[in-house]
């Protein structure tokens, strides 16, 4: 493949253009013939072209003009340059628009790709964890926090009362649920890992006795990621090969076969332009050995016996380790083992917790290593372990109550006791037919009564409680019923339970800072008590608006713990209110 | 086909012997504080409980042929068993059997008293062997049982007075009560064993942590313990019953205690998972105070021991553990709300914290 160039002038220098594709990324250059100007050489990236403008045929002047923008926000970049030969100047334009047209396609097919996926952008970073699920940054995570909205209803209900209607502050709101922010930064960034695609892809045969493949770009991504002499094999050859027909020639090759770990019969036809690309996949995979190898420790295991050795053990070496192997199958073994560890390594960072930003470098890690492997371990004095013991005491003797009502009793005020005990015991045999006279008929049967009703609300609450399940499993097959009888209005229903969620999201906030102490939360202590106030009026305007008596007596038991604590945690405020009033007074 | 029929009928004929087998170990424990007896004389005596015991007992050894009876006594001065108990030995051979039934913990006790013990009991042994607590013409299984029950419950009253303070020692009892359950399991492991325990004590008089570490292994051991709480309500045995599957119940109706003894407390513990057991629905879990023995709502908790306090205590140090609590934590603990906003910011932090403290919102 020749390179397309061709003399062209920038900023009235002389120079010559030339487009190089087998760079990556591929690059239109121009250098200029004198190397004394101030710029000698201009370089744009092929892929960062947006437009291109010639003067038409007709005219004159020949000039092209290629404005390239570097990413989304950049500012656009205007290069201009002036043939001298329409023909030269043609040839560059066309092999451009070509190179462009294609960049288009390929963008515009990942974009579909992103667009399906439907914002494929994660939540957070998952490669430093530690870091994205810092309490601040989650607070300041909008977009999760909206996503966590749409995805739970009754957050969003209350988000909406609370935050929407009584003005509470969205950051108050989070504060104190960022561990439900961070269970779902966690839970929606979870990604499926590598995996090894050639297995996946399996060629079907047509009615027409025609081989068909389809492959995703994600596939084809994949592929490259994991089998950089399929990237390479690509680079060489697509431009001149339509994308097409190198996949088309590459999944009948004999290339695809080995990477796939099939066994390549010598009679199989393969392809003859990538078949030649099998002898350089050895290279790559030597790289990569010595990638991923372990290295062999410097030090012989002292406490390695003779079952660690593999050669002087009953069992015969394993099969990859004869020199004799069949090498096909050795070879397919070890590819395996290749990609496997690949995909390990590609994961190492992600969802861990070691990959903070101040991790260590690789070389620091391998000193360690080196170190922990020269250590005797047995020479260094044991480290003893030390802890607290806890005595705990025993409150019995400490009990004030039991002082009071049982230790002033002197012996002889116990031992009074005792007899009288006794003499009441003695004053009469005991006599069993006592226990069930007619006198006592009516109080059995009460008792038997009790015990009835007993059951009854027992196993009416049964039925909702989880006891009766065994499992776990069978808990969660279970869908939670209602409490609520199914004649309570649903709207009104709603209704109340937004209005006590959002009583309780007011009181949780006015506590957390009540508590707190802190001089700086005074004003928000202070709003959170009238929307306290405002709570109970909520709360008294909802259950006034019901018609129907009976719930509306049933609508009131269920708000009265609420009512409780709301004006408990009120008159706690005005009682403070009033002390520190009088404080400073005095 | 056939085959498989076959199969079917063998495998009936195996199952049939072990569920007609199926031995339960009742055992009581009878808070006998004898103080407390006295001051609700008027409502309720030991005589009644002890005849609604002694048919519920009865009922029990009536189920089936194998079942058995063990009968604890929460008293005073230590846990000892009423049944079974060795009465038939000589004298000096029983105090020795009775120090061997009681725990540790009691021994000093007896030592303190084994004076006083034997200048009295020659005429109480002589006595007792003429009392005949129960008719003869009884059932023989009851009558061995009951005789001893009562027998001992009045040896009880009739023996010295401890010198030591009396304490409730419901702890001891149970403890005693699972290491015998225990050790019938042992020479029997089809044995199903409960507890019932006869509670008349209020819960401040109870030992928290050793009653429930006793909790914790019942809830091991799988034996439930049933409550028949009377006069107080407990908080702190509705925990122990609901813990072990057991049942709570108190019981104000006293006239019908017959009834509750033989229905809500007579449900076998291989009955338990199928049954829906009339236990108390609410169920308080609140925890006591470490240091006045009060349920507590809005307390303190030691993060050493996992103590329970209702307020901070004046040596900022944990009464159970002796650890130290942090002098900054206390602080912020202590720490009045702030409502208004006072001129003189430096007053205000510097002001010691006054012993009235906000509650904090951890449990």
């Amino acid at each position: 493949m020749s390179l397309i160039s061709g003399a062209a002038t920038y900023k009235k220098k002389s120079g010559l253009v030339t487009i190089y594709e087998d760079r990556s990324p591929s690059i239109l250059q121009w250098r200029a013939a004198d190397n004394e100007v101030e710029f000698p050489s201009v370089e744009m990236v092929l892929s960062t072209i947006t437009q291109m403008k010639a003067t038409p045929a007709t005219s004159e002047v020949m000039k092209l003009m290629i404005i390239t923008k570097a990413s989304e926000g950049a500012e656009p970049v205007n290069y201009v340059f002036t043939f001298g030969n329409r023909l030269v100047m043609d040839n560059v334009k066309d092999a451009l628009q070509q190179i462009v047209a294609r960049y288009k396609s390929a963008a515009q097919a990942t974009q579909f790709v992103n667009d399906s996926k439907e914002k494929e952008k994660p939540l957070i970073n998952t490669t430093f964890l530690d870091d994205a699920l810092d309490t601040k940054k989650l607070l300041k995570n909008h977009q999760l926090q909206q996503k966590l909205l749409l995805d739970d209803k009754t957050l969003m209900a209350t988000f909406k009362e609370a935050v929407m209607k009584q003005g509470l502050d969205p950051q108050e709101f989070w504060t104190t649920r960022v561990h439900l922010l961070r269970a779902f930064a966690l839970s929606n960034s979870q990604k499926r890992g590598p995996y090894n695609v050639l297995s996946t892809i399996k060629p079907t045969a047509t009615s027409d006795n025609q081989v068909n493949v389809s492959v995703t770009r994600e596939k084809i991504h994949a592929i490259f990621e994991q089998y950089p002499v399929v990237r390479k094999a690509y680079d060489d050859n697509v431009p001149r090969l339509s994308e097409g027909e190198f996949w088309s020639r590459f999944f009948s090759s004999k290339l695809f076969r080995k990477l796939r770990g099939e066994k390549v019969a010598t009679n199989v036809r393969g392809d003859f332009i990538l078949d030649k690309y099998i002898s350089m996949d050895v290279d790559y995979e030597e790289h990569e050995d010595e990638q991923l190898n372990h290295k062999v420790n410097k030090i012989i295991d002292l406490e390695g016996n003779q079952e660690d050795d593999p050669s002087k053990l009953g069992n015969a070496p394993d099969m990859t380790m004869k020199p004799n192997a069949v090498p096909e199958t050795v070879s397919v073994l070890r590819s395996m083992n290749r990609l496997s560890q690949k995909m390990m390594m590609s994961l190492e960072h992600e969802y861990s917790r070691a990959a903070t930003p101040e991790s260590k470098s690789k070389e620091a890690e391998e000193d360690e290593k080196i170190r922990q492997e020269m250590q005797f371990a047995d020479l260094e004095t044991p480290q003893k372990i030390e802890y607290m013991e806890i005595h705990v005491k025993q409150e019995g003797q400490k009990n004030p109550d039991q002082v009071q009502s049982n230790g002033q009793l002197s012996r002889q005020q116990y031992a009074d006791n005792v007899r009288k005990l006794k003499r009441s015991l003695e004053e009469s045999p005991i006599e069993l037919l006592d226990v069930f006279n007619e006198k006592k008929k009516p109080h059995i049967e009460a008792a038997s009564k009790e015990i009835i009703h007993l059951v009854k609300t027992n196993a009416k609450q049964s039925k909702q409680s989880w006891h009766i399940y065994r499992s776990l499993e069978e808990q969660s097959n279970h869908e939670v019923v209602d409490e609520i009888d199914n004649s309570f209005d649903k709207v009104l229903l709603e209704q109340l339970r937004i209005t006590h969620a959002t009583s309780v999201e007011f009181l949780r906030h006015f506590w957390l800072h009540f508590s707190s102490g802190d001089e700086k939360s005074i004003n928000q202590i202070k709003s959170l008590s009238g929307s306290l106030a405002k709570s109970i009026e909520r709360i008294k305007v909802v259950t006034d608006s019901i018609q129907d008596p009976k719930i509306k007596e049933q609508s009131a038991i269920f708000f009265k713990p609420t009512k409780d604590s709301l004006t408990n945690a009120i008159l706690k405020y005005n009682g403070a209110v009033k002390e520190s009033s009088n404080g400073s007074v005095l | 086909m056939d085959a498989i029929t076959e199969k079917a009928f063998i495998k009936d004929d195996i199952g049939k012997p072990t569920t007609e087998e199926s031995p339960s170990l009742l055992t009581i424990i009878l808070d006998t504080n004898p103080t407390l007896w006295n001051q609700i004389s008027n409502k309720f005596t030991l005589k009644s409980m002890i005849e609604s015991l002694v048919i519920a007992i009865n009922a029990h050894l009536a189920l089936n042929n194998a079942n058995q009876v063990a009968v604890i006594a929460s008293h005073s001065d230590g846990a000892r068993f009423f049944y079974p108990y060795k009465a038939k030995q000589q004298h000096s051979d029983q105090e020795q059997q009775e120090r061997q039934d009681q725990p540790i913990t009691q021994m000093e006790n007896q030592q303190d008293s084994d004076g006083d013990n034997r200048s009295a009991s020659p005429e109480i042994v002589a006595e007792k062997e003429k009392t005949k607590y129960v008719n003869h013409q009884m059932y023989r299984q009851f009558r061995l049982v009951d005789e001893t029950f009562i027998e001992s419950l009045f040896e009880l009253f009739n023996g010295p007075i401890p010198n030591k303070p009396p304490q409730n020692s419901l702890s001891s009892s149970l403890t005693l009560a699972l290491t015998y359950i225990n050790k019938q399991q042992l020479l029997n492991s089809v044995l199903k064993a409960r507890i019932l325990v006869v509670n008349i004590s209020p819960d401040e008089h109870l030992k928290y942590i050793p009653v429930m570490n006793s909790i914790f292994a019942a809830q091991k051991m799988k034996i439930p313990i049933d409550v028949c709480q009377i006069i107080n309500d407990s908080t702190f045995l509705q925990q122990a019953s609901d813990a072990t599957n057991g049942v709570y119940l108190h019981i104000e109706n006293l006239a019908g205690l017959i009834q509750y003894l033989t229905t809500t407390f007579f449900i076998d513990p291989s009955l338990r998972n199928i049954l829906i057991t009339p236990t108390s629905g609410n169920i308080d879990f609140r925890a006591s105070c470490f240091l006045t023995g009060k349920v507590v709502d809005i307390g303190y908790v030691c993060s050493v021991c996992l103590c329970i306090l209702s307020s901070i205590p004046k040596d900022n140090k944990c009464p159970a553990c002796d650890s130290e609590f942090d002098n900054h934590v206390l602080m912020k603990l202590k720490k009045k709300p702030v409502v208004v906003k006072t001129k003189k910011k430096k007053r205000k932090l510097n002001d010691t914290p006054t012993p009235g403290v906000t509650p904090s919102p951890h449990v």
